[in-house]
């Protein structure tokens, strides 16, 4: 008897041969390193390090946009949605570039307030006080790290899936080569890198792109859908329809309370945020729906998929042989160290800035955050490789656990950052009901809502408490800097907490 | 760090249980059987399930692999590992068989039962609700972010002025 499918693929075996996979990580991670030492050089203040001198012009600026926002969940989760919701889910996904058109004019409005800032939580520090600052804070390190985390896992996921590199090999490289390279260069090896990046990515993609369209008719996708998964082409699929709004949401949470994105809105020249980030999303916004559509390809092409998580990179790998296997591996090495590095970086910056500085009586110097930033970014990188190595879950259930947290955000920051009324009263408790009742609807509905229940509690939380107790904020204390202690008077060295 | 890194396993570990569909588990097979480790699924949301079953195939022949059918005999997976994630089912009940398959598609084994999916979609008026609300709270929220933008870029209403 003869049980084989027709025209079925093996697609769970891994296409590079080992030694190659190991090849290219080897090139790449030297690659990675030299140029963070190289554009590190400058990174010799705090200032420096953590903004690259408040001068990013618009090209770099877009380009770190667009490889920060294009990580490989761009390019492993936007296929597993596909897969998963349909077409609905690769639209879905695509409305993250949403965020970043969002962010645009926001961008130059905490530019223009806080000209000397550093981080997100500073903001909500000095705009709400400290009531609402502990929540932010718990928000922001918990998502970060989370981001952090499945960001490690897609990267030894990849490399295993791809090049048969065992997955603990994998992910540690992955991690070491980011930490090494932004701890050498912090923003400027960040920014520097992401342009490279983000151009190896776009071709990347294009490529692989039109080699997949080449090989694939859609019609005959559309009808082994159509034949074997209805649902992935309804209209009326109950739960794509509940994912849309909340992965915008979901979008314009990550971007808004992020500090990877207020760390670039700081870093950026006067003027030039706004137009990067319209940019940068502009660029996004196509990349997940070529992406979603090697998930749809997939049972088309009958590739078995085990895991929905890598059904893009299998696909694109299965079809175009080993010279799509060599682009597929780079592109998503790319896009896994442009979004890594970013984390670490502006990561360390809230353990330093809102964590560390405000603990030493009058203020930090800018030579201790220097340091504490190196050894933050060491920390970080170890803790995301301790918790990423059981492999305990796949990618999308821990990326949108973060969801309603971030979703609770969107209010307070957009309230705060234009309007005086919003207090700290306000801004905490919408943070805190939009939390715990987004993550009630995440267990009690699943992921595609969280985010969205998160983002309307919070936000009717909010308006009520604003037209309750109404504050009257002073924007112009926003300018302000923080009192700064010179290098040359104050010689604190770190406590041996800090610097273990 | 110890405290956070558990905190965080332990997390991540409730919510991965948390989303697999309620169903039924089946003790490990004898040595040489093939079997699901789950055989029953239901209530299944969003159309789309994972199914799997214990590794019976040498990793050194790479010629061989497992095959997943449903009822109807449509081949759903067909790949090495034992795992096979199925999407796009509309409401109603799916069967599905595995069997472990060398290169001529001749059975090597064949799983000791089937597994049962039984599929709810979420009801329309559910999601058309939430599609609702989210819409509106994006078009508030596209509302109020483009009215202060406009509003502070006013030279009258410069970042520190009035904005209420």
């Amino acid at each position: 008897m003869n049980a084989m499918g027709d025209g079925w693929m093996i697609g769970a075996a891994p296409i590079l041969s080992p030694m190659a996979g190991y090849v290219l990580l080897a090139i790449f991670s030297v690659l990675w390193v030299a140029l963070g030492v190289w554009w590190g050089r400058r990174a010799n203040s705090y200032e420096g390090f953590a903004v690259a001198g408040r001068n990013v012009g618009l090209a770099l600026g877009t380009a770190t946009a667009v490889a920060t926002w294009i990580t490989s969940n761009t390019t492993m989760l936007a296929p597993q949605f596909a897969l998963q919701l349909g077409v609905w889910g690769a639209l879905a996904y695509s409305t993250a570039s949403f965020g970043l058109f969002a962010f645009a004019p926001m961008s130059g409005r905490i530019r223009q307030l806080m000209p000397e800032g550093y981080t997100a939580v500073e903001f909500v520090r000095r705009r709400y006080g400290v009531v609402a600052t502990g929540p932010f804070l718990l928000i922001s390190l918990f998502y970060a790290i989370t981001w952090l985390i499945s960001m490690s896992m897609a990267g030894g996921k990849l490399l295993e899936v791809l090049a048969g590199i065992p997955y603990e090999v994998g992910m540690t490289v992955v991690l070491l080569v980011c930490v090494a390279y932004t701890l050498f260069g912090g923003m400027y090896a960040v920014i520097g890198t992401d342009f490279i990046q983000s151009l190896i990515i776009m071709i990347g993609l294009v490529v692989v792109s039109v080699a997949v369209l080449n090989q694939v008719e859609i019609a005959d996708v559309h009808e082994k859908l159509r034949a074997d998964r209805p649902m992935l082409l309804s209209i009326f699929f109950p739960a794509a329809l509940m994912a849309i709004f909340n992965n915008m949401l979901f979008g314009f949470g990550e971007i808004f309370h992020s500090n990877v994105w207020w760390s670039r809105a700081f870093a950026m020249r006067e003027g030039v945020g706004p137009k990067a980030y319209v940019l940068g999303g502009l660029l996004w916004l196509p990349i997940p729906i070529v992406a979603g559509f090697l998930g749809l390809a997939a049972p088309a092409l009958g590739i078995g998929i085990s895991q929905p998580d890598t059904v893009g990179p299998l696909v694109a790998a299965t079809l175009l042989g080993d010279v799509g296997a060599l682009l597929v591996f780079i592109v998503i090495f790319c896009s896994l160290a442009s979004s890594i590095d970013s984390l670490l970086a502006a990561t360390s910056d809230l353990i330093v800035n809102d964590i560390a500085g405000p603990l030493v009586p009058g203020g930090a110097t800018q030579k201790q955050k220097r340091r504490w930033s190196s050894l933050s970014i060491v920390a970080l990188g170890a803790l995301a490789w301790a918790v990423a190595l059981p492999n305990v879950s796949d990618l999308a259930t821990v990326l949108f656990f973060a969801g309603p947290l971030v979703g609770s955000c969107i209010w307070p920051i957009v309230g705060g950052l234009y309007y005086r009324r919003p207090g700290g009263i306000a801004a905490a408790a919408a943070m805190i009901s939009g939390s715990l009742v987004g993550l009630l609807a995440y267990y009690a509905i699943g992921w595609m809502v969280a985010s969205l229940v998160g983002a309307a509690v919070s936000g009717v939380v909010f308006a009520l408490l604003v037209w309750w107790q109404p504050d009257d904020f002073d924007f112009e204390l926003l300018s302000q800097p923080a009192p700064q202690p010179s290098d040359d008077v104050r010689h604190i060295e770190p406590t041996t907490a800090a610097g273990a | 760090m110890r405290p956070l890194h558990l905190g965080l396993t332990l997390l991540l570990f409730f919510q991965a249980g948390s989303v697999v569909a309620q169903g039924t588990s089946r003790d490990a097979p004898p040595s040489g059987m093939m079997a699901f480790k789950q055989v029953e699924f239901d209530d299944v949301r969003a159309g789309y399930v994972t199914l799997e079953w214990n590794d019976i195939l040498d990793e050194a022949e790479f010629e061989s692999s497992y095959l997943v059918k449903d009822g109807e005999g449509t081949t759903y997976y067909r790949g090495h590992l034992p795992m096979a994630f199925i999407s796009g089912l509309p409401d109603g009940e799916y069967r599905f068989d595995v069997w472990a398959v060398d290169s001529e598609g001749s059975i090597l084994a064949r799983g000791s039962g089937p597994a049962v999916v039984r599929v709810e979609h979420w009801s329309l008026t559910q999601a058309m609700s939430l599609f609702v609300i989210g819409l509106v709270v994006f078009l508030i929220l596209v509302g109020v972010i483009v009215h202060g933008a406009v509003r502070g870029r006013s030279p009258k209403r410069f970042a520190g002025d009035v904005l209420r």
